[in-house]
């Protein structure tokens, strides 16, 4: 099953520790260079899609000047799902650049001073 | 509480009471973590994606991942043809013939229907055979394009009773079915009025493009809606045909005919079935 973007750096927003809502949409965009901005509607639908697949959990609540906010962790099957994303398309980018280098190399020798 | 909460609160709305009493103050509190300290008014984008969210959620169809359509599509599929085939009752029954006999004809389907809507599909499949043979036995007597739409209904009905049934929770809720009783709603009109009705210009196209583009419409929310449309226009398209069969042998169908009555609705059928692959495709992402 491939991923969605979104759901990509929702799962790496939470790599390094738990997060509630608002920062994860922060770390989303910091993440993605500012082209992933989610709205809250989708986040909350990425999350429960992500709950029920069991590749997050929430993980506390707290109220902070009188906001509910409550954290999501990763758990291992979604820290699995991340790293397996990651690898595929890690395997799609080694087509092209081993690609691009096998081109080099070919080109190379004909290419330099005769 | 400020006039940008009360607001989100309001959209909130969309999602259902269980649903917002558990995560409501989770999700205010994220919209107003990220709302500028400015504003005033929910951005357009922050408001689409909790009503359509919310709407998702409300029809059970927020979560792709796992869930295979097809049995899905075919309860749909039996929900519209089961529809259509009432209303050729209840068009026999303002006929004039009004007898103990229609009656229970007109009954036996109408109940086939809302056994259907109930997922209660053996009963659903004898009340539909009941209806089906009592429609050929007394108004139309066994010909093909009287038999079409009933076979159909069966068909659609019993493949639907020989599917694996899903392992996940699978939901087809009531605003569901009464949308796609809406869509076929045209086709009962057509059924169901004298052809007086739909003469004059257009109106092929209101009956063919009107339910398309509220299947599409609502397809956005749940794509099976599309498919289902899409397939019962192909049954619609194969009834048709046998009449054309019949027509074409007497020299009277016309190329514009042909156009009409089979190339416009196969577009169409084809488009919404691509519509709603393409919806569900990228729902069932995770």
């Amino acid at each position: 099953m491939t991923m969605r973007e979104s759901t990509y750096y929702v799962l790496a927003a939470l790599l390094d520790e738990r997060r509630h809502g608002y920062a994860i949409i922060k770390k989303v965009e910091e993440l993605s260079g500012g082209r992933v901005r989610m709205a809250a509607g989708t986040l909350y639908a990425t999350l429960d899609r992500l709950s029920a697949e069991g590749h997050v959990h929430a993980d506390g609540e707290e109220i902070v000047n009188g906001r509910a906010r409550r954290y999501y962790s990763l758990t291992p099957e979604g820290s699995a799902a991340l790293r397996a994303e990651a690898e595929r398309m890690a395997a799609a980018v080694k087509v092209v650049t081993d690609h691009g280098s096998g081109r080099a190399a070919r080109v190379q020798p004909s290419a330099g001073p005769a | 509480m400020t006039g940008l909460e009360r607001r989100y609160r309001r959209l909130l709305l969309a999602y259902p009471k269980a649903y917002r009493a558990e995560r409501g103050d989770e999700i205010v509190g994220t919209l107003l973590d990220a709302a500028p300290p400015d504003r005033r008014r929910p951005a357009v984008r922050q408001a689409a994606a909790l009503i359509f969210g919310g709407l998702r959620v409300r029809l059970g169809t927020q979560h792709g991942p796992r869930q295979p359509i097809w049995r899905d599509v075919l309860h749909f599929v039996a929900v519209m043809t089961l529809a259509v085939n009432t209303a050729q009752w209840a068009a026999s029954l303002t006929g004039g013939t009004l007898q103990p006999n229609t009656i229970a004809g007109t009954a036996a389907t109408a109940g086939a229907l809302v056994l259907v809507a109930l997922h209660r599909y053996r009963l659903a499949l004898l009340l539909a055979v009941i209806g089906g043979l009592m429609w050929e036995y007394l108004i139309t007597h066994f010909t093909l394009f009287s038999t079409l739409p009933w076979l159909a209904a069966l068909l659609a009905v019993l493949t639907v009773l020989a599917w694996p049934r899903p392992r996940d929770r699978h939901t087809t809720p009531a605003v569901s079915t009464v949308v796609a009783v809406a869509v076929v709603t045209p086709q009962l009109l057509w059924t169901a009025l004298p052809v007086a009705a739909f003469h004059g210009p257009g109106w092929l196209a209101w009956v063919l493009f009107a339910p398309a583009v509220l299947a599409v419409t609502f397809g956005v929310l749940d794509p099976r809606l599309m498919a289902a449309y899409a397939v019962n226009l192909l049954l619609g398209v194969t009834a048709l045909a046998t009449v054309f069969i019949d027509f074409g042998s007497l020299g009277v169908v016309t190329s514009s005919d042909v156009i009409a009555h089979f190339a416009a609705p196969l577009a169409v059928a084809l488009v919404l079935l691509t519509a709603g692959w393409l919806v569900h495709r990228r729902r069932v992402r995770l």
